[in-house]
């Protein structure tokens, strides 16, 4: 650097001008009010394991509609898909405890344990509030040639492994509800695993695979469509969106499973944040529009909080450990 | 560019094989299920294999192996060298310090000892850009940056 | 006829004064979005897409297109001026686009992305209108074959880009597959190559990667000159395109357009290939195709066209079908939804309105645009002859930023600096950059593709050549890469043969 004498006093000023400002800096870091954090500050980030379009990312996106209007911040929904939920909730996990990093996760979470190659401990998210719960279904392309679900299966069995039926991912609920239905019916299925509930059955639609076994909610559209047909539902009541589609028990099946979708945190949230965001979810659960919209669109609705949730999570475990390992689907 | 291309085709083929290991030890899979080491595993194979074949075909031509090599000379060195270390030390501090001061010292720096600006002019616009782009990008766009030691 | 009425009625509705200053909103966000490195499409209409549920549907449908359109041409501006994409659809445009900027013809190249993504979104959203039910079935035929076939058609056309060593490419294009597996695993989701580190069970992060690999290793590379010349090479020419411009772009402009519509009809077929595919396309057809990377017209006019139209043609699966063909088309779909519309074949008998509005805002997006845009290229164009001692800080802090508002992470810092590294050495070894990126952006789903096609087809390969639509993609990759390796190797023959 070329030392220019006439630029030598300059220097000098400007170095003190430069230590001026670092002390200034310093002291009103020192003395400057620390500002009460008031939750939220800022916006939130809510992590849907899935692709969009699905059940979980469509009304979870309406939930967090809801409750940016009673919170006040932008509550901001990514999609983070793979791994059957797997991958969305790594992150959840990992994320920075403070309450700006939310997601949501479904039974798949308890599922993964028996049914993956690999899974997170649902005991590192913290339940924030079950807000939905959807029966399996089977559907089939519209002009397949079954037209009940006697007829399906009745192939499926006399054919093994030539039906395939796709899902949202290995290990996750539909993957492991079609596993399921195979051993109460002998049938064996090869199980097509998609990132998600949409593309699961957009490639029934386009003739790809042969059926799907994602929600009827989350087929409704293609449905209306006349695309698909739903063949049968996993309840133990008929649906009212879908009358006329007989019960798997009615069909003479004892076949009873869905999903269940909640709402969590990384573990270590602090307790007051984790009621403010429960608080936030009940008063978008209660809101008619709400309502509205899961019933047009074919979702139950159920709700329990933090602990209640915490509870079934444990419970699904008990339940899930004596049904799910016989179905074979764990590879090592 | 016989040298560089000998040099570099090494590396490449190092690189392939360390995805052909790492996909190996996760697991091909049947081929009716691939599993999370099949792709790695298959490309990194492609990767060594082409480098393979251009380290063989480099070799094989004749001429002299260049000595000028771009390490050696001064003009890399000048200026780009400093301007990494910028960037490696914004990357270390912007955490500790914060974003105004980061910043204000990291444009100064640039300016002055890069760029060859005066003093009055590197300080001046260091102040203005930092002060500029955390109202447009905090204020205006609402991204978090970090306080460190200048709360505002 | 009944799709011209409806379009007037569509206009109709978007000529509203309420509808008119969203759109403008939408325009002028998504630029400015797109202009800045860090925040893409996607990131812009989640982030605005709360405020849209307080619109009306076709208010809300006729922001978001503008917000999308300006972003896609906001990230052409980033290409062009400092050669770093604003987001992947417009990593091509820098391959020309920039060279042009250097060459003193900034004017002409982004008058002419704008322009030309103007016309392709104006012809492609006829075909939108008139071509809807027969291309909605042809979106449905795609499975993970037909998308393996078409993606490895854009790796290997690819190594056409570059102006250097095809294996070199080849092994660019390799390592971008690579590194597209560090993560985890798209299927199972195992980790890979991620060493329990949480920032990377995500991936590196794609605006890092490109930042680093484009912009920091460009500035490296600029640094070593004694003088800062800055990157002008020549004086600034025209600010518009000239009528020579016009008489050059014309067909890029029709085959881009073409190409992005179908590209873009195809669910999942998404911006990114469809812009390479088109540059590709000029390249081949061309006259000179060893212009191309040196700064010629075409190679702005077609990738732009290409990635304009691509919108258009995704808007088919979607509004017929409910089918989103890519993730901004998926956010489009949730909020249909939410506002209570069910995209369908019934879409345009029970919302006219919707359906409509969203056709006619797409035209009034696109010349909204236009009209935004063409004014202020005269002041772009004075970005570059800012003194490059203040200019290159200045784009290394838009990089940092941009890099580090993502994930609020230096994390992101650092991998944008390794890859600036990188970049920069690549030049000095003679690499290309942009098979690294594209292969890197299409790694994971043709991964994803090719393994659910082996599911599909009980493990055997034949799927890929059984398959109609997927056969003729192989047939096509497969001459691709023929030409690519053989086509010098004749020319040398030619040479030896003629003494």
């Amino acid at each position: 650097m070329n030392s220019n004498p006439r630029v030598q006093p300059t220097r000098r000023s400007c170095f003190t001008l430069i230590i001026a400002l670092l002390a200034a800096g310093i002291l009103l870091t020192a003395f400057a009010p620390v500002a009460a954090a008031e939750y939220p500050e800022r916006e939130i980030t809510v992590i849907v394991s899935w692709t969009a379009g699905g059940g979980t990312d469509l009304i979870t996106r309406f939930l967090a509609d809801l409750m940016e209007k009673n919170l006040g911040k932008p509550v901001v929904v990514v999609n983070k898909p793979g791994g059957g939920g797997l991958v969305g909730f790594n992150q959840i996990a990992v994320a920075k405890p403070d309450g700006y990093t939310i997601g949501v996760t479904t039974n798949s979470i308890i599922l993964h344990k028996y049914a993956a190659s690999s899974y997170l401990d649902w005991r590192e998210l913290a339940p924030i509030a079950l807000h939905n719960n959807d029966p399996a279904g089977f559907t089939v392309k519209i002009d397949a040639p079954w037209k009940t679900i006697k007829e399906a299966l009745d192939y499926a069995k006399a054919n093994p492994m030539k039906m395939r039926i796709s899902n949202s991912g290995p290990g996750a609920i539909w993957h492991v509800a079609a596993a399921l239905l195979g051993s109460k019916t002998g049938v064996q299925f090869t199980h097509v695993p998609y990132g998600g509930a949409n593309p699961a059955a957009v490639a029934v639609a386009g003739g790809h695979v042969e059926a799907t076994s994602v929600s009827p909610a989350e087929v409704g559209t293609l449905i209306k469509g006349g695309k698909l047909r739903l063949l049968a539902i996993a309840s133990d009541k008929r649906d009212p969106l879908f009358n006329d589609v007989p019960t798997f028990k009615e069909s003479g099946i004892d076949f009873v499973f869905g999903v269940w979708r909640c709402l969590v945190a990384p573990k270590n949230t602090p307790k007051e944040v984790i009621a403010k965001l429960e608080n936030s979810v009940k008063i978008a659960v209660n809101d008619p529009k709400f309502k509205d919209f899961m019933t047009k669109n074919g979702f139950g609705q159920a709700y329990l909080g933090p602990a209640e949730s915490a509870a079934l999570m444990a419970q699904n475990e008990k339940d899930f450990e004596k049904i799910v390992p016989g179905l074979g689907l764990k590879k090592n | 560019m016989r040298n560089n291309d000998s040099v570099s085709t090494l590396f490449c083929l190092c690189l392939g094989l360390m995805f052909v290991g790492g996909g190996l030890k996760m697991g091909l899979g049947p081929l009716n299920a691939p599993g999370p080491g099949f792709f790695p595993a298959v490309i990194g194979g492609v990767l060594s294999s082409l480098s393979a074949a251009l380290f063989v075909t480099v070799s094989r031509k004749k001429g002299p192996p260049e000595r000028e090599n771009f390490w050696r000379q001064k003009r890399s060195w000048v200026k780009v060298f400093p301007s990494l270390l910028s960037l490696f030390f914004y990357l270390a501090f912007l955490d500790s310090l914060g974003y105004l001061l980061t910043t204000s010292l990291f444009i100064f720096f640039l300016l002055k000892f890069v760029g060859k600006k005066g003093w009055g002019a590197s300080i001046l616009m260091a102040v203005i850009v930092s002060l500029g782009s955390y109202a447009m990008f905090r204020m205006g766009l609402g991204v978090l940056l970090p306080k460190g030691l200048i709360h505002l | 006829m009944e799709s011209l009425a409806g379009l007037f009625y569509g206009l109709g509705i978007t000529f509203q004064p309420q509808n008119l200053f969203f759109c403008f909103v939408g325009c002028f966000v998504g630029t400015l979005v797109g202009v800045l490195p860090g925040l893409g499409p996607s990131g812009a209409l989640a982030l605005l897409l709360p405020v849209t549920f307080a619109l009306p549907p076709s208010t809300a449908i006729i922001m978001l297109a503008g917000i999308y359109y300006g972003a896609m041409y906001g990230g052409s501006t980033t290409s062009i001026l400092i050669n770093i994409p604003g987001e992947a659809a417009s990593v091509v445009t820098c391959l020309d686009g920039y060279q042009m900027a250097r060459k003193g013809r900034a004017g002409p190249a982004l008058g002419m992305a704008a322009i030309a993504s103007f016309i392709a979104g104006a012809i492609s959203l006829f075909g939108l209108l008139f071509l809807a039910p027969p291309f909605a079935n042809f979106a449905l035929k795609f499975s993970s074959p037909e998308y393996v076939s078409l993606i490895l058609c854009g790796l290997i056309l690819v190594s056409f880009l570059g102006s250097g060593s095809r294996l070199k490419a080849f092994m660019m294009g390799a390592l971008g597959l690579l590194l597209g597996t560090i993560g985890t695993d798209p299927i199972e989701g195992m980790e890979r190559f991620a060493f329990k580190i949480p920032y990377l069970m995500d991936g590196l992060g794609l605006i890092p990667v490109i930042m680093g690999l484009f912009g920091i290793s460009e500035i490296l590379a600029n640094l070593e000159e004694e003088e800062f010349r800055g990157i002008l090479t020549e004086k600034i020419k025209n600010l518009f395109p000239t009528l020579r411009d016009w008489k050059d772009s014309a067909w890029p402009i029709v085959r881009g357009t073409v190409l992005g519509f179908f590209i873009g009809v195809i669910p999942g077929g998404n911006t990114d290939i469809s812009s390479t595919m088109a540059y590709a396309l000029e390249k081949k057809v061309s006259k000179h195709p060893q212009k191309f990377g040196t700064g010629i017209i075409e190679g702005v006019a077609a990738p732009e066209s290409a990635n304009n139209s691509g919108p258009s043609g995704s808007f088919i699966p979607l509004l017929s079908l409910g089918i989103p063909t890519n993730s901004t088309m998926a956010l489009l779909l949730a909020s249909l939804m939410i506002h209570g519309v069910t995209p369908g074949p019934f879409l345009i008998n029970q919302n006219p309105d919707v359906f409509w509005s969203v056709i006619a805002s797409m035209y009034i997006g696109n010349l909204m645009l236009l009209a935004l845009n063409l004014p202020l290229v005269g002041l772009w164009v004075q970005v570059i002859k800012i003194p490059y001692a203040y200019f290159f800080p200045i784009i290394f802090l838009l990089c940092l930023l941009g890099s580090y508002s993502i994930a609020n992470t230096v994390f992101d810092i650092g991998v944008m600096i390794l890859f600036g590294i990188f970049g920069f050495l690549m030049k000095k070894y003679a690499y290309e950059s942009t098979p690294l990126i594209l292969a890197f952006i299409l790694g994971p789903m043709f991964e994803e593709h090719f393994r659910r096609s082996l599911v599909l087809s009980f493990g055997s390969f034949g799927i890929f050549f059984e398959r109609p639509i997927s056969a003729a993609f192989l047939g096509l990759a497969i001459l691709l890469l023929a030409v690519s390796l053989l086509g010098p190797l004749i020319k040398k023959k030619q040479f030896e043969i003629i003494p």
